[in-house]
């Protein structure tokens, strides 16, 4: 076989969605027996990337080259068979059956008749062994493992569909320091096997422990690719950012004052550890972190969806003890969703229904809804609001993204609620509707609302918050004032840099 | 995750080209049960000359009073996006629980006829309120609840009964009463009096679910869940709510099946208005995932197959191919309606 030097080569590939650019003339090779990093904030690209690889989404240009050859990838099928396997921070195990049946899945999937149960188990045995993990019992159900070992067999299966090509999205994210270890054995293993791994991560320190390059995108474009050894921290974080701030963050006037709503020490769930806060009236505060953190976990116990573990809550210094949203709503604090479509609008109801669905209340006189005073209120809020529709009677569905969002907010704005939590408030809308969003938020705060706003997006949080707290794994790990907020200051508290590696 | 997503947009896409032809087509979709109904009427007037008159009209309005009233009991479950397969063994339940305190209890006055009747809606109210609670704070799936209680009650109808009918006394005051109920017709219009109860209950529940909080909230529920109880609303309170209500006028519906046949029977449990419900609400435009459907249209849902049945019996089919004919007519509806549904979902 002549020698080939890329493994996987992906040229100039772009990709937009629905008018939005995901990506921009990117391109990015593989060469076999490497580990390589892709680097890049939270949108930069880096998923979209890897589905195109993998054969989940199409690029709309570009040409992807398996050992030299341009092939076309449409379909997930044909990524495995061109030996591509993606490993997804949610694996795609059958948690109620054996080991050995999940790695050989494909076998038994495409049964014809009878499964030779003692060689498959012997081969997944065999597997395991070569991979140094013998001690894993096949029979086992894959739901007893702990998730490094569902990895593993993950990893197992992506070998038997003779994987030349591994990626790993945020392999580590799900693993304890012990099981971090295990797994980059095991990536050493293979990469002697001459795979060519794909290692995507927010972890800087494992980057520069385990990859022979890194490729970096922002924005959806390619930065540069380059040798792990040839650079340091501060420099990656810096081709990571190095981003002009938009002025697109229009300015406010408020008034700063007293601590409304304040957090201390809570705990929930496995996301949430020990996150503490605090957000004053007429004021924007933002959570920042990477995606995952448990900032969204951290406002659904705050807001009663989820049981709140430990911890305390005030509101005006007295303690609360939110039991539901419609409690939250009765004492002033509204949330807007994460995910637009699943849960902040009700896309096959009207605008008007939209609009008043948290405070029916009150125009409602014993049950009975005074139809003039709601549309009222709906026509007042969607005018101030902008919401481009012919009628409040319109499905929400045949809205834009960013106007449906403007009637989620209309929803928080008609209950009048004192505390907003705003989670990921411009995610998936255009510029436009994004701008006009912030100017939403600002005259919320004019009218002394207190704002928490969850971002993923650092612009964002340094151009709209007048202070920031940073969650990493579930713990808020700094805060930083208007005058601290940078891109440097939230990516070192939000991967856990140290100091030293950042310093100049 | 994210292909789904390209997907979904190309849709979109294809849905706003579709626009322009769509208006047509939308109007003939929208109102498809109103059509059904008209071209029913139609059909059956030509086949037989009887279908119009005053006689026959009354009848069927007589005979369809029951399940008008446990349709809409049905249409507020089916709103939140929950079905209930109970309607039939409730009503039965109800009709035995009042000819019981008639018949052997001795309620012979006025007040013994309203007690009667109070017992027997009540037991329906508690058997709706049970399903409620199962279904809404105990989270389980309304499809078994309802399935599980539907077969337990039956089987307290026939411990009830002995598996004989309860045949009301008609000397009796307060049975004679009932059994007029069931029978005469008002003196001024002549109109059955179970028409003008279903016609009220139609005419409250329309504006329950048009003007107050209770039906607008729970037609938000239907259509998505954990938006309206990241709203702030009390999601289990309504489902709750609904579960009663349907026990209720299933209740009421058994009430007027005892006076309609002046006797209970636990054979009523057998009977088919589980599926005629759920087909009527269907038929008049109910999502089955809940969050679409009015008062208005199931009336309209509920008389397309209380028209089909009427034409049938002035043909003189009997019951087992009538039965035969029905159930096949309610799945093409049924499946019309998915079809429409799905190129109508934005």
């Amino acid at each position: 076989m002549p020698e080939i030097e890329y493994q996987v080569e992906m040229n100039h590939i772009y990709k937009s969605f629905e008018g939005v650019v995901a990506l921009h003339d990117v391109s990015f090779s593989v060469k076999p027996g490497e580990i390589h990093a892709l680097v890049g904030e939270n949108g930069a690209g880096k998923s979209t990337l890897i589905r195109i690889l993998s054969g989940a989404l199409q690029p709309d240009q570009g040409e992807i080259k398996i050992r030299g050859e341009k092939v076309n990838i449409t379909k997930p099928d044909d990524g495995i068979k061109h030996g591509i396997s993606v490993i997804y921070q949610e694996f795609a195990l059958f948690p109620h059956i054996s080991v050995a049946e999940n790695i050989f899945i494909d076998e038994v999937r495409a049964y014809n008749g009878f499964i030779n149960w003692k060689d498959i188990k012997q081969r997944a045995k065999a597997f395991l062994e070569e991979l140094g993990f013998g001690f894993i019992d096949v029979n086992a159900r894959v739901m007893d493992l702990s998730v490094a070992y569902q990895q593993v067999i993950e990893i197992c299966k992506a070998l038997t569909r003779n994987a030349s090509v591994l990626v790993l999205d945020e392999p580590t994210a799900v693993l304890t320091t012990k099981e971090v270890e295990r797994l980059f054995a095991l990536l050493q293993n293979l990469k002697s096997k001459d795979v060519a791994i794909i290692y995507v991560s927010h972890r800087l320190d494992e980057i520069f422990r385990i990859t022979d390059r890194i490729t970096v995108l922002k924005d959806g474009k390619f930065v540069k690719t380059l040798e792990t050894s040839s650079i340091d921290a501060h420099q990656l974080v810096n081709l990571m950012i190095g981003r002009e701030l938009s002025d697109y963050f229009p300015p406010r006037k408020s008034n700063i004052g007293e601590v409304v709503l304040s957090v201390e020490h809570i705990r929930s769930g496995r996301a949430v550890k020990d996150i503490s806060f605090n957000v004053r009236e007429g004021e924007v505060l933002g959570l920042s972190g990477l995606v995952g953190a448990g900032r969204t976990e951290a406002m659904r116990a705050i807001f009663g969806v989820d049981k709140l573990d430990d911890g305390k809550v005030t509101l005006y210094g007295r303690e609360i003890k939110i039991k539901s949203p419609e409690h939250a709503y009765r004492l002033g604090i509204g949330l807007l969703p994460e995910n637009r479509k699943t849960q902040g609008v009700l896309l096959r109801m009207p605008i008007l229904h939209n609009i008043t669905l948290s405070c029916l209340k009150m125009f409602c006189k014993l049950g009975w809804i005074n139809k003039k005073q709601e549309y009222q209120i709906a026509s007042n809020l969607s005018k101030e609001l902008a919401v481009k529709t012919a009628s409040l009677f319109n499905r929400v569905a045949s809205l834009s993204g960013g106007n449906q969002q403007k009637v989620a907010i209309a929803k928080l704005l008609a209950s009048k609620c004192k505390v907003l939590i705003l989670d990921e408030p411009t995610r998936g809308v255009d510029v436009g509707a994004k701008i006009e969003i912030f100017k939403i938020i600002n005259s919320m705060v004019e009218k002394k609302c207190a704002v928490i706003m969850i971002s993923s997006e650092m612009t964002e949080i340094i151009g709209m918050c007048d202070r920031a707290v940073v969650i990493r794994e579930g713990r808020s790990v700094g805060e930083l004032q208007k005058n601290e907020l940078t891109e440097l200051n939230l990516i070192k508290y939000s991967m856990g840099v140290n100091d030293h590696a950042i310093k100049n | 995750m994210q292909s789904k997503t390209e997907n979904k947009s190309g849709e979109r896409q294809k849905a706003v080209i579709g626009i322009q032809n769509r208006s047509i087509g939308s109007i003939l979709m929208r109102h498809n049960a109103s059509f059904i109904l008209i071209v029913l009427c139609i059909v059956s007037t030509i086949i037989s000359p009887l279908f119009l008159t005053k006689g026959n009209v009354f009848n069927l309005l007589r005979q369809q009073s029951t399940y008008m009233i446990i349709s809409i009991g049905m249409l507020t479950v089916m709103l939140t996006g929950g079905i209930d397969l109970s309607v039939s063994s409730i009503a039965a339940i109800g009709s035995i629980m009042a000819a019981i305190p008639l018949k052997d209890w001795g309620y012979d006055t006025g007040l013994g006829l309203v007690s009667a009747i109070a017992i027997g809606v009540g037991c329906c109210v508690i058997i709706g309120a049970i399903n409620g609670f199962l279904v809404s704070y105990l989270n389980m799936p309304a499809f078994i609840v309802t399935l599980a209680t539907s077969f337990s009650i039956q089987g307290v109808a026939f411990i009830l009964t002995n598996g004989a009918p309860i045949l009301l006394d008609f000397t009796q005051h307060s049975s004679s009463i009932i059994i007029k109920f069931g029978e005469a017709c008002d003196p001024i219009f002549g109109i059955p009096y179970p028409v003008i109860l279903a016609a009220v209950v139609v005419i409250v529940f329309y504006f329950i679910m048009s003007y107050t909080s209770f039906g607008r909230l729970v037609t938000a529920i239907g259509s998505n869940e954990t938006a309206a109880y990241l709203a702030g609303i009390n999601v289990k309170r309504y489902k709750f709510w609904v579960y009663v209500i349907s026990g209720l006028l299933s209740g009421i519906a058994g009430i007027i099946i005892l006076a309609r046949a002046g006797s209970a029977t636990p054979l009523t449990t057998a009977s088919d208005y589980n599926l005629s419900s759920i087909a009527g609400v269907v038929i008049g435009g109910c999502s089955l995932t809940g969050g679409e459907g009015t008062v208005g249209y199931t009336v309209i849902g509920v008389l397309v197959i209380a028209v089909l049945g009427n034409i049938m019996n002035l043909m003189s089919l009997a019951v087992y191919p009538q039965m035969m004919v029905k159930g096949l007519i309610i799945v093409l509806a049924v499946l019309l309606r998915s079809m429409t549904s799905k190129s109508m979902a934005g």
